[in-house]
């Protein structure tokens, strides 16, 4: 080699070090970034979830049900999603469905709404635009996903005869079919003023009769599996 | 960086400093074009109209400075690209003549992939 080769040789050399040693300071840099930025991540999602807390207490506030129906059924069906779907990431967009599914009720009258005795038909049609009205007044909230789908269809029977779309089987989405069945079981295990809540037991046989009419059987299947294991205390419906 | 079209102009007799400013500078979306030597530099920079040219000072043929003096010409007119000077040579002469001859930065032999993002930028 000549010398002018082998000096611009060593000059190559001095020049890949000094871009290793670059490289390496910015990938820390991005990996400190990254860091930096989902803890940032986290905390919104804390703070979009406090908010929609909060506007789904104002609802219920209004309503005869109570905070405590609202973070159970929400508890209920987060840990039910999961045995419906071990394999997926459960999102916090099903919470906030779970907790914005009676949002629309702000747009029912009171007379309505709280009404002690059952409903005349009338009234009862007016009970049922709920789900809709709940779709608009969230619709500008982008973050929401798969929020919405719960909030119209929570009120969706599995064989075609709810509200408000009449949408049967798979048509419903999974995260109503699941909400549905723990809103249900939820309101039988509370008492209202108008009935004493059904035992726990009751109220599961009384779930698993209406699999495959009212409510997603293999949902129902789940549901009475998690609900065995919560009686044998060998599992928690851990909040998250 | 700005969005705007970025067009360099990398002059060097050594491969190795074209190479490594074509790729460093390809990340960042820039337009790299190379000359090996002053004479093919001011014909490129007449066709290619860079934003910056990176000069090399050491070339055969017409010198680094030589180069800068031409591009930097206030008696030219038209076109008359930023130019900062690539060069091992780090004494306080050659930053002298640079400067005069219109460089307006001095980038020493190796350098870092940081300083010369920061120079494209027009931040040096």
């Amino acid at each position: 080699m000549k010398p002018e080769e082998a000096a611009e040789l060593e000059r190559a050399k001095e020049q890949l070090l000094v871009l290793a040693r670059d490289v390496n300071a910015m990938y820390q840099a991005e990996r400190a970034r990254a860091r930096e930025l989902e803890s940032a991540l986290d905390a919104l999602e804390e703070s979009y979830l406090a908010t929609v807390r909060t506007l789904a207490f104002i609802v219920e506030a209004k309503d005869s049900s109570t905070r405590e129906h609202l973070e159970r059924t929400h508890d209920y069906a987060r840990a039910l999603a999961r045995v419906v779907m071990p394999d997926t990431e459960i999102g916090p967009d099903l919470s906030y469905g779970f907790l914005l599914h009676d949002v629309g009720k702000v747009g029912i009258p009171e007379s309505i709404l709280c009404k002690p005795g059952p409903l005349t038909d009338e009234e009862y049609e007016v009970m049922k635009t709920h789900p809709l009205i709940g779709v608009q007044i969230v619709a500008p909230i982008t973050f929401l996903g798969g929020a919405v789908d719960v909030i119209r269809c929570h009120h969706e029977r599995w064989d075609g005869r709810g509200y408000p779309d009449g949408l049967a089987g798979e048509d419903i989405p999974l995260g109503a079919r699941i909400f549905s069945v723990c809103d249900t079981f939820d309101a039988m295990t509370s008492d209202r003023p108008y009935r004493r809540a059904l035992p726990f037991d009751d109220a599961v046989s009384e779930i698993e009769r209406c699999g495959g009419t009212q409510f997603d059987p293999d949902v129902v299947d789940s549901f009475v599996r998690m609900c065995a294991q919560l009686r044998d205390g060998t599992a928690g419906l851990a909040a998250g | 960086m700005d969005a705007a079209r970025r067009v360099v102009l990398v002059v060097d007799d050594e491969a190795i400093t074209r190479e490594v400013v074509t790729v460093m500078l390809g990340i960042e979306g820039v337009e790299v074009h190379a000359a090996h030597d002053g004479e093919q530099a001011l014909e490129l920079a007449r066709d290619v109209r860079p934003d910056l040219v990176l000069l090399d000072v050491m070339m055969p043929g017409i010198d680094g400075f030589e180069v800068c003096r031409r591009l930097r010409d206030p008696a030219a007119t038209g076109h008359r690209p930023r130019v900062v000077m690539l060069t091992a040579k780090s004494d306080e002469e050659s930053r002298r003549v640079a400067a005069e001859a219109g460089a307006e930065a001095y980038l020493v032999k190796p350098f870092s992939a940081i300083d010369l993002f920061r120079v494209v930028e027009g931040a040096a």
